[in-house]
Order: C-alpha cells, then structure tokens, then sequence
C-alpha cells in the first residue's frame, strides 16, 4: 500500500479489514440493483456487477 | 443541454446537470462521487492535465462541476480504481477541486473517503490546517 501510494497517511497499527459482502447482498446486486443499474450503465453493470458474478 | 442515452425510469431528473446543481446548492444532495486522473493526500483532485499546462503529458477532459459540487455536497466519496504513484500523487499538477478550503470560506462539502481497489481510506478535515493527510482505515477485502 506505502509503495503504491504517492502521499504520506496515517494508519493504524492493525488495519482492519472491510468484511466482503454477505451472500444475501451479493445476490441482491447480481439480482435486483444490477438489472436497473443497467439502464443507466449497462457497461458497467455488465463487467463490474454481473461480470463478478462470474469470477466468484 | 446533456442528452444522456440513460434511463428515464432509473433517473428522477428531467433536465439533468441543472437540476443536479440546483438540488446540490440547496442542500438536497448527501453524497456525490467523485474522481480524478491525479488525486493527492490533501484530497485534492485533478481533471484537467498532468505535467505541465501549456505542454501536457495528458489531457482529461475538464474539470466541470466537480469543484462546485465538492464545495455544497457535504459527503463526497472519492474514486480511483488505479492505485499507483501515478494516481495518487503527493501533489496534483493542476487542482481542479481543493480537498479543503481556508476557514473563512463557506463550505458545506467536502471528501469524507477515497476508495481504491485497494484500500479505503477515511479522510480528516479536522487536520485541513495542518499538512493534510489521509489515514488508511481498512484493507481491501480481496488481498493483491
């Protein structure tokens, strides 16, 4: 992260890890938000969204 | 005005930026995102060139209503899937919308966070006065 990163931060000793998202959610997104989520940007929708869907 | 190819039915507003500005200005709008081709410890974001100005290393599209927007929307979030020393630099080459501004300024808005895919990091207005910095709060779910 330091060596990728091109301004100084603080961080704490232990830094947390965001905990991925639950199954329930997941399917949420690929399910119901995705498709809507198409209408605006179908490109993403299909590669970020429903593209994970796939490679999970 | 914009001619989007978006969706009516995903998208309350009829007449686009205006109606996004004019909600911004009266406060109507929480969170907004944004993004940058450089984006720097201060919060800083640059949409209009690297290297510099007159004789570009590249050229972005512009800068645009992100400086108003950053200034009435009181949490921004900002974006950048890259993350490299090329990306998130110490300082930007051109400030298309300041991180924080003087304390005699009215300013509502403001970055809260900066997100990569590789970290989230929270940021500190309360420090704006001193050499702004970010703290890194929590790693990327998916290790690299």
């Amino acid at each position: 992260m330091i060596e990728n990163t091109g301004f100084d931060f603080d961080r704490p000793a232990d830094v947390p890890v965001t905990p991925a998202p639950s199954p329930r959610r997941c399917a949420l997104l690929r399910t119901v938000v995705a498709p809507q989520l198409a209408e605006v940007y179908p490109q993403f929708a299909a590669e970020r969204v429903q593209g994970s869907a796939r490679s999970v | 005005m914009c001619r989007c190819s978006g969706s009516r039915r995903q998208n309350f507003f009829t007449d686009g930026g205006r109606e996004l500005f004019d909600c911004a200005g009266q406060g109507r709008i929480d969170v907004f995102f944004l993004s940058g081709g450089q984006i720097d410890g201060a919060g800083n974001i640059n949409l209009v060139s690297v290297g510099d100005y007159e004789h570009p290393k590249a050229r972005f599209p512009g800068s645009f209503g992100s400086s108003y927007l950053y200034y009435v929307v009181p949490k921004v979030i900002l974006f950048r899937l890259e993350h490299t020393r090329r990306t998130l630099v110490e300082k930007v080459d051109f400030i298309s919308a300041p991180g924080t501004s003087a304390d005699n300024v009215y300013r509502p808005g403001g970055p809260i966070a900066l997100i990569t895919n590789r970290c989230l990091f929270a940021f500190d207005r309360a420090r704006q006065a001193l050499p702004a910095r970010q703290r890194a709060s929590r790693a990327h779910a998916s290790p690299r």
